[in-house]
């Protein structure tokens, strides 16, 4: 293990001296990318990104708080394990990591199926409310977003609040709350077209 | 896609779960190598459910060693023989039919036979009370019971087989 993390560091060394892309603004499927050539950086970015959307899929298809944190974590240790066999080619970074937390989920309910504490939604009642793997590319783009521009939406969409109530709430001129609004759901169009690609 | 579409998404998503700091630090954890981090929870379950049973298991020994080792005499009784080996025999208040003994000895002759026997000579005839053997030493200390009604005053301890040949004796 210790030598193979070496190699992928190294790897990650001659990669990250090519290119020139901050990991802030690398796209879902570069970090990926540079996962598969060892960079925990990259990981740590994934995890930002990710962790709350995959944690939130794991706990919806198994209900149980306990098991969902086993199998987020299983499906970041498949991450970092397998990041190599992601194929931007094949489907989004958003699928592959939906794939991969469906699957930890699955396993793990498998495997403690007797006695199991959680319930197993199938695929369909877990995922008959919206498309998952967009939700999971909305949640992780939304974690690109600068703070300012994430919190006037967050108020907005998550809490319901008029842009005059996010305006008194977060002590703004209306007309700032309404340029970061507006420019925070343009970043955030364009982040997900990105990871479409 | 355009900023009306991300407004229907955001609205239809809503906010994701905040994941457990615990997770965070497990998840940071794994490129730096398997099982540095935290265990999942199922081992966590089993370590926490070997570690109460490893500490059930040694409170019930010592519970029952003490009960073993716990012994009240109430009286005793010595054994001499040959310059240097004695025994001392103390008896415990009886406990119904049975009436608990710790017999220690010391110094018989180490492989002299492959075992002794320990005798009550005031019953009639003699009883024998329990067979014993010793350490390399020629010593040992052996908790019975031997029955509530019979004798203790007068004891003996004879090599196998040999009832009439008295290694020890208590004081008469």
């Amino acid at each position: 293990m210790k030598d193979e993390r070496l190699v992928r560091g190294q790897a990650a060394a001659q990669h990250n001296h090519l290119t020139e892309v901050p990991l802030a603004e690398a796209a879902d499927s570069e970090l990926l990318q540079r996962i598969a050539m060892g960079s925990e950086e990259a990981f740590r970015k994934l995890w930002d990104r990710f962790g709350a959307g995959l944690y939130t899929i794991c706990r919806r298809r198994l209900g149980d708080i306990g098991a969902a944190e086993d199998a987020t974590q299983e499906a970041f240790t498949s991450v970092w394990r397998r990041a190599g066999t992601f194929d931007p080619v094949r489907g989004s970074a958003a699928a592959w990591l939906y794939a991969v937390a469906r699957n930890a989920a699955a396993q793990l309910a498998r495997r403690g199926h007797a006695g199991a504490s959680f319930v197993v939604l199938d695929d369909q009642t877990a995922d008959a409310e919206k498309d998952p793997v967009m939700g999971l590319a909305l949640h992780a783009a939304l974690t690109r977003l600068p703070a300012t521009e994430r919190k006037v939406l967050e108020l907005a969409y998550f809490e319901d609040m008029t842009q005059s109530q996010v305006a008194e709430r977060l002590q703004l001129p209306l007309g700032t709350v309404k340029t970061r609004t507006r420019s925070g759901l343009h970043r955030l169009a364009g982040f997900l077209e990105d990871s479409q690609k | 896609m355009n900023p009306d579409d991300v407004e229907g998404l955001l609205r239809e998503n809503g906010r994701p779960l905040e994941p457990p700091a615990r997770l965070r630090r497990s998840v940071l954890w794994i490129p730096k190598g398997p099982g540095q981090g935290r265990p999942p929870r199922r081992w966590r379950n089993r370590i926490a459910a070997a570690a109460a049973a490893a500490v059930l298991l040694v409170t019930a020994s010592a519970v029952a060693v003490q009960q073993l080792t716990s012994f009240h005499a109430v009286a005793a009784v010595t054994l001499r023989g040959a310059p240097g080996t004695q025994a001392l025999a103390e008896m415990g208040q009886p406990d119904g039919p049975n009436r608990p003994v710790r017999l220690v000895v010391q110094h018989l002759k180490p492989g002299a036979v492959s075992y002794y026997e320990l005798w009550s000579l005031a019953e009639q005839p003699p009883m024998m009370l329990t067979t014993f053997m010793t350490d390399t030493s020629g010593s040992c200390t052996l908790t019975f019971s031997m029955p509530a009604s019979a004798s203790w005053r007068e004891l003996a301890i004879t090599p196998e087989g040999q009832s009439s040949s008295y290694l020890l004796r208590s004081d008469r």
